[in-house]
């Protein structure tokens, strides 16, 4: 296997070649550390760091790089990940400047990515530094960083494994009376366990939810319906798995309509294929809601998208909704799920991280996630 | 000095504690809001918000988004509108559950979204007080949303907003000291522990999962590695260590609190980061400069204050907020401001750090967690 040192050069070497097909002899990532797990980082992505502050790249046109770090406490963590080449700095915009000079880099030779996460507070000293920008370094940082490395995918399926390991120890742990807060601080503890570094969480419960979101202090009761998006990482590579869980017993409703969204989500899996529309997929899963009576309910509020893209890595391709403008490319990661509202059982989740192949996107977890029941 | 990791989501308790909270606090924000706007002459007011930024949406409505942008919109003598949400108003129900607000919205495009708002209040032209728009835009949409806005124009509030919220009301002390009680049980769970098991990873999971049971929207931690540096927990890979120093915080109901742990073995680093923030303490008053407090430590510390890493600055709805009391600063203490100390002590591979939140008075700062009269 490809060796981390080796990924990350060549992606930074893959990235140059694409700043230098749009007429750029260097390159500068910016990240503001606000991660989110619908955005890219590409200064992680490019040196495996994942800032803690305002933090840079600079990729020189002979394929040099530096990373300028802050808070400059943080200098010895970086120094971890890239050795000599990481420079503690107050201003990484000032430092930026300084940089370009060093490396007769003129103000409009280089390729800013990242710009969708400079904040307008930033933006005069960015413009001064490297020049006005717009989103085309921030479109070929998506593109370039699509094509996942096996380095990356590595650690997809373990965090993967976190997931599913950490689901099945918080259905032995949910008990009725608990507070959908305490369930979350149970499950977090349980990944913080396996090896999580991170985590988005959704888990809510109700006889019938509206929706899925942060959790409250309702507790959880007999006859409710728990739900969980559950999204650890390993190396700031994040996965996620939607589950659905009934609280003392199943019914049929919720059992039909539970196979109902398993079964729109196989047609959209099958849709995920190399070089098809990325709105196919989510018109697959419509189709199956529709063929049942459930059309009015495939559109918000009942429902968000079918599946998106999961950071700090390329959040291709994008929001999977009948809207999308993307295509699926071969080796896109991301989540696919049909969860939403159905009027007999309510808000249910169902959903896998999924790559994209020949034939249909294949999930990366050990076995596809089944409609749970407790307390029975 | 005093930074954290952000993470992708603060994903504990998010609720409206309505003993603590009442509706009628946010009333009486909401008046000191609109006289302080008022000043600018400005016609409404906007605020934006986004997770590591709640701003004036946190402020007047106690909505704290876990990612989406927040926007309030606020017209003196008009129900508040709250535009938020990931798409389509899937999220509108809980959103209600953690506001008083009723009017909850979601626009496909904000700019236009304000606007009809604000022509549903009667306003159409004047200046508009924002807030919270260098923080959570990025310029393109910045731009974007201000040509929207073209009929107002659009006043900065930034700096309004924050000198009005650097006096903390009794009811966000009383959510810090909530905090700082949230801080205590996971420290002393941190602490045993680590006598039990000399394993700084499950003390610390240990820690979160206390914080995070007692209610913490969010838990933040960085800890000593054995090279001495202060790292972000959990994102070192290694934390085989013989000795802990650690900086704990946690977010509740929107509210900061933090707390430095050191054990015995720190050899003598923790004390001293407590006799650094003893003298600030005393040092601190109405009229203190960052500059005058470092002062008083090298006066009484004297060789001992090279190895101390003073940091005073407002805490709030952030960790560190106005006023910032450095060196660089020319910011001046004034009474009522809400000051947390950090004091960060490094000899050698030996780290440690102590914090205290205090209140200025005009002759001296108390401790938040001295008994209240």
């Amino acid at each position: 296997m490809t060796s981390r040192e080796d990924a990350l050069a060549e992606r930074r070497r893959r990235l140059l070649d694409g700043a230098t097909a749009h007429g750029r002899r260097a390159v500068v990532i910016y990240s503001a550390a606000a991660h989110s797990l619908l955005a890219h980082d590409g200064v992680w992505w490019a040196s495996g760091f994942k800032p803690m502050g305002e933090c840079a790249l600079g990729l020189a046109p002979d394929g040099s790089f530096e990373l300028w770090v802050s808070p400059p406490w943080d200098l010895a963590r970086a120094q971890e990940a890239v050795g000599e080449r990481a420079i503690a700095v107050t201003d990484v915009f000032a430092t930026a400047e300084a940089w370009r000079d060093t490396h007769d880099v003129a103000l409009g030779d280089v390729l800013v990515c990242g710009t969708d996460r400079i904040p307008r507070r930033r933006y005069p000293s960015a413009v001064a530094a490297l020049g006005g920008y717009d989103a085309t370094g921030d479109r070929l940082l998506l593109e370039t960083s699509r094509r996942r490395d096996a380095y990356e995918l590595t650690h997809a399926r373990e965090a993967a494994r976190l997931a599913e390991s950490g689901f099945a120890r918080l259905v032995d742990a949910i008990r009725p009376g608990q507070a959908e807060f305490e369930v979350v601080a149970t499950l977090d503890g349980f990944l913080r366990e396996l090896g999580s570094q991170d985590n988005f969480v959704l888990v809510s419960a109700s006889q019938r939810n509206r929706s899925v979101h942060p959790p409250t202090e309702r507790t959880v009761e007999r006859g409710d319906v728990l739900l969980a998006e559950i999204s650890p990482s390993v190396e700031g590579v994040f996965t996620q798995i939607c589950r659905s869980v009934t609280i003392g017993g199943t019914s049929t409703t919720v059992a039909d309509d539970y196979a109902l969204l398993d079964a729109a989500f196989e047609a959209g899996r099958r849709a995920c294929e190399p070089g098809a529309p990325v709105r196919d997929a989510a018109l697959a899963m419509d189709e199956v809601l529709s063929d049942a009576g459930f059309a009015q309910y495939c559109r918000p509020p009942f429902m968000r998208a079918r599946g998106h893209g999961l950071g700090l890595g390329s959040v291709l391709p994008g929001d999977v909704t009948v809207a999308s403008p993307e295509l699926f490319a071969q080796g896109d990661y991301f989540v696919l799920h049909p969860n939403q509202y159905l009027p007999g059982s309510g808000y249910l989740l169902c959903g896998e991280p999924v790559v994209v192949e020949a034939g249909g996107a294949q999930p990366l977890t050990s076995r596809r996630g089944e409609l749970a029941s407790v307390g029975t | 000095m005093t930074h954290t990791m952000e993470p992708v989501m603060k994903h504990g308790r998010s609720s409206w504690d309505r003993a603590l909270m009442p509706a009628d606090e946010f009333d009486e924000r909401r008046q000191a809001v609109e006289r302080a706007a008022g000043t600018t002459g400005a016609v409404a007011v906007v605020g934006f918000a986004d997770s590591q930024h709640p701003g004036l949406v946190g402020y007047l409505s106690n909505y704290l988004t876990a990612g989406a942008l927040a926007t309030l919109i606020c017209v003196p003598g008009a129900e508040l509108t709250l535009v938020a949400g990931l798409g389509g108003g899937r999220d509108h129900p809980f959103i209600k559950g953690m506001t008083f607000v009723n009017d909850v919205r979601w626009f496909p495009q904000l700019g236009a979204g304000i606007c009809e708002v604000l022509a549903e209040r009667g306003v159409t032209a004047g200046p508009l007080a924002v807030a919270g728009l260098d923080d959570c835009f990025a310029h393109a949409r910045a731009e974007a949303l201000l040509a929207a806005l073209s009929a107002f124009e659009v006043v900065p509030f930034d700096e309004g907003l924050d000198s009005l919220r650097r006096t903390k009301r009794e009811r966000e002390i009383g959510a810090l000291r909530a905090g700082r009680a949230i801080l205590h049980a996971a420290g002393e769970a941190l602490v045993q522990s680590w006598r039990a098991h000399r394993d700084l990873h499950r003390a610390l999971t240990e820690a979160e999962k206390v914080a995070k049971f007692r209610g913490a929207r969010d838990f933040r931690a960085l800890a000593v590695a054995s090279d001495g540096s202060w790292r972000p927990w959990p994102d070192a890979t290694s934390w085989g260590v013989e000795r802990y120093g650690v900086y704990l915080a946690v977010e509740y109901l929107g509210y900061w609190a933090d707390l430095g742990l050191s054990g015995p073995e720190s050899d003598g680093v923790g004390a001293l980061a407590e006799i650094a923030l003893d003298v600030a303490e005393r040092a601190l008053r109405e009229g203190s400069s960052g500059a005058s407090l470092h002062l008083a430590l090298r006066d009484e510390l004297g060789a001992d204050a090279r190895v101390v890493t003073l940091e005073a600055s407002g805490v709030g709805t952030s960790l560190v907020e106005t006023p910032r009391l450095s060196d660089e600063d020319e910011e001046l203490a004034r009474v009522g401001d809400l000051v947390g100390l950090r004091a960060w002590v490094a000899r050698e591979r030996v780290a440690a750090v102590a914090t205290r939140a205090v209140l200025v008075g005009n002759q001296s700062a108390t401790n938040l967690e001295a008994p209240m009269v």
